[in-house]
This record gives C-alpha cells, sequence and structure tokens, in this order.
C-alpha cells in the first residue's frame, strides 16, 4: 500500500496539476458565487456553509477525473492490474490520496472564500477542521467508488457529476447542517446525528468499494 | 417467438389488465371520497401504491445486480435492466401524482417532503443509471457497472430519506391515510392494497416483458 | 509451471473475439502465438494475465484457477503488453522499483541498475520515460521482463521498435529465461523469428485456433509452410 501512495504522490509532484488546478477552480467558483449571488453580508452568513459545500462538491468533481485518468496515458494501470495485489488496496490509496489532494486544495482557497465572502471566524476552528475531514473523505469515498465505474465511459467528464451529486446528498446535508450549527456555536449534542451519517456513509462507501473493485477494474 | 405465445405469459397480461381495469374503475367510482379534496384527493391511491411500487421494482434492481455479480449470468443483468425501467417509469408517475396531490392537500406543487425527496434524488440517481448503460463503454463490461451502481444507488436511500427527514423538521412525512379518511372505515386501507397488489402484477409483467425482449435481441445479435 | 486454457470465449461490443479457444502451454516451453490483427492474440494475453475478464471458459496456471478476487492466482505471470504499462512522469528507475514492489521484490536500485545497464539504458535512468523513444520504451518493457523473476511471462509484440542491437539483447534474454525454465507465451506476426526459437506455435483465425504445431515433432520448414499456406 505504502508503495501505491508514494507512486501517486510522484506522480503529482511531478505533474502538480490536480492540486493546482483544484484550488483554481475553487477560487474561480468562490469568484462567481460572490457576483452571482450580489447580497447583504448578514445573508451572505447564513448561506456559507451551504455554498462552501457546494464549492468543495464542485471541485471534487475536478479532482476525481484527474484521479484516475492519468492512469489510462501508457496503459499504466495494467501494471497493477495483473499484480498479485488485493485490488480493494488501489482504491483504499486513491482514496487517501483524492482526500489528501482535495484537503490541500480547500485549505488554500478557503481562505480568500472567506475573506471575499467577509465571513468572521468566531467559531471553533477545531470542529471546524473535524467537519471538513469527515465531509472531504466522504465525497471522496463514494467519488472514487463512482469514477471506477464511469473510466472507460465515453462522457466520463459528464457521468462523473451526473451520479455523484444524487449519490453525494446526504454528505451534502449532513455536512450543510453541521457547519451550521458549527458556525453558531452550537453544542455538540446538537448536530451529533448529522456526524453520525456522514461516518455511516464514509464506512458504507468505502467498504463497498473495497469489495467491488475487483469487478469494476478488469476490462 | 413472441412473448405472448406462452401460455403463461398471457394469463399474466390478462390478469394484469383486468386488475388494472377494475382498479381505475373502483378508485374513480366506489373509493370513498376525500374529505377535504373532493375532485382530486382519489389521485392519492394511484400515488401511494405507486411509490410503493416504484420503491419495490428498485429494490429488485438491487437484488439482481447482486446475483448478476454472483453468478455472472447476463440473465440477471437484464432482470436488473428490466426492473430499473420499470422502476423508474414508475417512479415518473410518483414524481408527476405527488405535485397534482400536493397542490391541494398543502398549496405549492412541490414540498420537500422526505418520502417525496427521496424519491427525487432516486430517480435522478436512475437516470444516471441509465446514461451509464448507454454511455459507458463495453455492454459486456458495463452490465457489472450497472449492477455496482444499482447495488450503491439503493444501498443509499436509507441515508438520503434520514437526512433529508431530519433536515428540514417542519416538514414531516404526509400525512396519514386516517387523517382524510376518517368515516371511511378500512375501505381506503383496502383500496390502496388492492391498487398496491395490481400494480405488482402489472410491473412484473412488464419486467418479464423487458427481459424477453432483451433476450431476444441479444441472440439475433450474436447471429 | 504450465498454464491450461479451456473452453474460452470473449466478446466485445457483443462481437466475439474469442470462440472456445482451448491449449496447453508445458512448463518451461517457448510457444508462440501467430496470427493476424484482430485474431485475438492480445486479448487472450490479457485475459491470462487478470487484465480482462474471462467471458467464459477456464484459465489455470499450473492447476490453480485464475480468480479477480484472488491475487495469489497472479503470483506467478507477468504481462508485457503493446503499450508500456508504466508510469510516463515517473523515471525508469521508479518506474521499475513501483512494479517490483508490486510483485513483493523491492529491488534495489543497484539491481534495477544491472538489468538497465544490460539493456543499455542505466544513461537514461533518471530521465521520465515520457521523453524516451519508442525503441527505449521496448527495451524498459524487456527490463521489466528481465527484473520480475515470474515463472510464467506472457509478450505482446515484444520485437516491436527494436533495432538490430535491440533484438540481438531480446534474443540473449529469451537465452538467459530458457535456462531457468520460463514458461512463455509470446504473441507476435514476425513468422522467421518464431520458427528460430519457439517450441511450439499456435496460430490464430478469426477468434478461433486454426493451427497447433509441435516443433519437436516437427520440422521448421514443414511448420512454415504450413503457416504460409494457411493464411
Amino acid at each position: 500500500m505504502g508503495n501505491l501512495i508514494w507512486k501517486e504522490l510522484i506522480n503529482e509532484w511531478r505533474s502538480r496539476e490536480m492540486v493546482v488546478s483544484m484550488f483554481i477552480f475553487g477560487l474561480a467558483v468562490t469568484l462567481v458565487f460572490a457576483f452571482a449571488f450580489n447580497v447583504s453580508p448578514v445573508l451572505f452568513r447564513q448561506f456559507a456553509p451551504g455554498l462552501l459545500w457546494v464549492v468543495i462538491l464542485f471541485t471534487s468533481v475536478l479532482g476525481l477525473n484527474r484521479l484516475f485518468s492519468y492512469e489510462g496515458d501508457m496503459d499504466a494501470h495494467w501494471s497493477w492490474i495483473s499484480a498479485p495485489i488485493d485490488r480493494g488496496i488501489v482504491f483504499f490509496s486513491k482514496l487517501l490520496i483524492g482526500f489528501i489532494f482535495l484537503s490541500m486544495a480547500e485549505l488554500l482557497f478557503i481562505v480568500p472564500f472567506f475573506l471575499f465572502l467577509n465571513l468572521d471566524v468566531s467559531f471553533s476552528i477545531l470542529f471546524f477542521l473535524g467537519i471538513l475531514i469527515l465531509g472531504n473523505s466522504a465525497i471522496i469515498s463514494i467519488g472514487c467508488l463512482i469514477s471506477g465505474l464511469a473510466l472507460r465511459a465515453n462522457m466520463r467528464e459528464v457521468l462523473i457529476p451526473v451520479l455523484l451529486f444524487p449519490l453525494a446528498s446526504p454528505v451534502v446535508i449532513a455536512a450543510t447542517k453541521s457547519t451550521v450549527f458549527i458556525f453558531q456555536n452550537k453544542p455538540f449534542e446538537e448536530w451529533r446525528i448529522w456526524i453520525l451519517i456522514l461516518f455511516t456513509f464514509l464506512l458504507t462507501s468505502a467498504l463497498l468499494g473495497y469489495l467491488l473493485y475487483d469487478q469494476i477494474v478488469e476490462e | 417467438m413472441s412473448f405472448l405465445a406462452l401460455r403463461v405469459n398471457k394469463i399474466h397480461f390478462l390478469l394484469a389488465a383486468f386488475l388494472s381495469g377494475i382498479n381505475i374503475f373502483l378508485i374513480l367510482t366506489i373509493a370513498p371520497q376525500n374529505q377535504l379534496q373532493p375532485d382530486f384527493g382519489n389521485i392519492f391511491y394511484i400515488h401511494v401504491p405507486v411509490a410503493w411500487t416504484a420503491f419495490i421494482g428498485y429494490m429488485l434492481v438491487m437484488i439482481f445486480s447482486i446475483l448478476f455479480l454472483w453468478k455472472q449470468e447476463q440473465t440477471w443483468d437484464h432482470f436488473a435492466l428490466a426492473s430499473a425501467e420499470a422502476g423508474t417509469m414508475f417512479m415518473f408517475l410518483v414524481l408527476i401524482t405527488g405535485p397534482i396531490w400536493a397542490k391541494p392537500a398543502w398549496g405549492h406543487f412541490w414540498v420537500w417532503e422526505p418520502r417525496l425527496t427521496t424519491s427525487l434524488v432516486l430517480f435522478l440517481i436512475f437516470l444516471g443509471y441509465f446514461m451509464l448503460r448507454e454511455f459507458g463503454g463495453n455492454p459486456e463490461q458495463v452490465s457489472r457497472y450497472a449492477a455496482v451502481l444499482g447495488i450503491i444507488g439503493f444501498l443509499d436511500v436509507p441515508l438520503i430519506f434520514l437526512s433529508v427527514k431530519l433536515w428540514l423538521p417542519e416538514l414531516q412525512s404526509h400525512p396519514q391515510v386516517g387523517q382524510y379518511f376518517e368515516d371511511a372505515g378500512i375501505m381506503p386501507v383496502l383500496m390502496i392494497t388492492y391498487s398496491l397488489l395490481s400494480l405488482l402484477v402489472v410491473i412484473s409483467f412488464m419486467i418479464r416483458f423487458r427481459v424477453h425482449n432483451l433476450k431476444r435481441r441479444e441472440t439475433h445479435k450474436i447471429i | 509451471m504450465q498454464v491450461e486454457v479451456s473452453g474460452l470465449c470473449k466478446s466485445f461490443y457483443r462481437q466475439t473475439v474469442l470462440n472456445k479457444v482451448s491449449f496447453t502451454v508445458p512448463s518451461g516451453a517457448v510457444v508462440c502465438l501467430l496470427g493476424p490483427n484482430g485474431s485475438g492474440k492480445t486479448t487472450i494475453l490479457k485475459i491470462l494475465s487478470s487484465i480482462t475478464s474471462i467471458g467464459s471458459g477456464k484459465v489455470s496456471i499450473n492447476g490453480k484457477e485464475i480468480f479477480p478476487g484472488d491475487p495469489s492466482s497472479r503470483k506467478f505471470s507477468l504481462y508485457i503488453g503493446h503499450n508500456a504499462s508504466l508510469y510516463p512522469s515517473l523515471s525508469a528507475l521508479e518506474n521499475l522499483f513501483f512494479i517490483s514492489g508490486l510483485y513483493g521484490l523491492n529491488a534495489s536500485v543497484d539491481k534495477i541498475d544491472e538489468h538497465l545497464r544490460f539493456l543499455s539504458l542505466d544513461n537514461h535512468r533518471d530521465k521520465q520515460i515520457k521523453f524516451y523513444s519508442q525503441g527505449m520504451l521496448q527495451r524498459l518493457k524487456l527490463a521489466v521482463a528481465d527484473l520480475i523473476p515470474s515463472p510464467v511471462l506472457y509478450l505482446d509484440e515484444p520485437l516491436n521498435a527494436l533495432d538490430q542491437e535491440g533484438t540481438n539483447l531480446f534474443n540473449d534474454l529469451i537465452i538467459k529465461w530458457k535456462k531457468v525454465n520460463r514458461t512463455m507465451l509470446i504473441a507476435t506476426h514476425n513468422i522467421d523469428w518464431v520458427l528460430g526459437v519457439a517450441d511450439r506455435i499456435i496460430t490464430l483465425k478469426n477468434g478461433q485456433i486454426d493451427l497447433d504445431l509441435d516443433l519437436k515433432v516437427m520440422s521448421k520448414e514443414d511448420a512454415g509452410n504450413l503457416i504460409t499456406g494457411s493464411s
């Protein structure tokens, strides 16, 4: 598994395509939202959690596409498909890498996000980071599963969001709700259920991905 | 060989047609009038059973998909696709009858009510399913992809429903049947059950018919 | 290690590509698959190395059936295909290191260097392989085949883009591998080269086996005539 992670990291380091493009895209979408929702700062504060997760969701689609498509260059993926490794491990490595890169890009565009939308930071940073971690991993988890399905499709760039958005709706709802509670500094007991939902989603999709990856990967 | 040439299929079709015909007749005439919505209320007798049938259709997709991945026989894939088509058609009816019923009941055509919203999300998931089937690539491979999607799609449903339910707590689920049909006794429940039964016969007929067509088309292509 | 294929069928886009293909590759033998483009040679090799799923039929190595969910069924074979199956943004050294890790080898830099040197690639060791020429890529693929000591080796068009020196190096490798009893299944369309190297020749036509010739009991001229006669 370490071997696979190392391979992914070097690939990204050489091209730097994923993190950079995700960051710039996130920034661009934030800008569009700032223009499109021309409202007072007070109202923006109410919208902000939802907007944030929309930006994250859209950005993840970009990353997911790239995460899987580069394996097709020179048919590189055949190297690990025909190797005596558990292909579920490859799924986990993609999940981990996707999560790392999404989080990196996110941490970069979150600062402008808060800046442009004039949001104050009067909430628990710890909880906020926690929900970001959980939400990101849930999105990437189901995203990796879907990208594996759409890998050889003719309209892959369209198919991934079309499949991802409905399937990830519990994540969007749960993450947004949790973020709202976090921004309002409400006690944990009130939004505990949403965390539970996110965890369940993450575990289920990760497990399904691990179990079903064998079936998906062969031609 | 023609589908209806087989006696069992002919009987199935006649049963479906007969039950549906009587069902519609009963709904239009004998079923107790809804107190609050005399004109549109009886759409309820269509909406609820159709929703159940669609749901069962999608559950069948998951079951057949699991069977396909396990046994690797093309027949199960045909069943899964046919169930998806039948289920989606019924789900489409749910999304049409829902607003028709919602307007007189709640004043708006669309409400983000948990069951209706979950239906919409499921519908979208399966639109994606058909896109995958169409554009996914090699048909032999696509069968496997679609099976996986069929499984994830349906397993996601409890989480979707729970999330939507907790999302807007002020909007509760559909009012129960009893609230609208207080004077009518057991008739409403009976009507709904009867409608459900007839629709189940219809959907199983649709699935069988479609599987037959798919098998026939495939044999012809190979020849 | 023996490779047995029985009743293998496969279709793509509803076109039958392989139709009940059955053959055996005896342990330590060099078996060559010949056939025109589209006859199914690459598909067979890809199915044997678990890159493509089996349509129907059975494939086993040393009696053990290949199964997607069972990684150990892939332990004994290595596939070197048409395309590099390597990462363009990684260097030769990094790619070989990655692959050796996949097979549980964790080869040291020196060992990898040694194999690269044999194929005259050590000067380009740290260059990203997207900058390699076709000939260099072909040699790199052979370096992979040399690095991973799998008992069974599947080669798809190994002579492509190789210059004379490359071909000589490849022939040396074949002799070296034969000495360690490596079972080889090679798909190619170069009949002359095949007649010089193979123990057994299988020709494919329209997804079915046309000829299965054992060169221990037949002279090369007869085999050559049969092959050119039927194509």
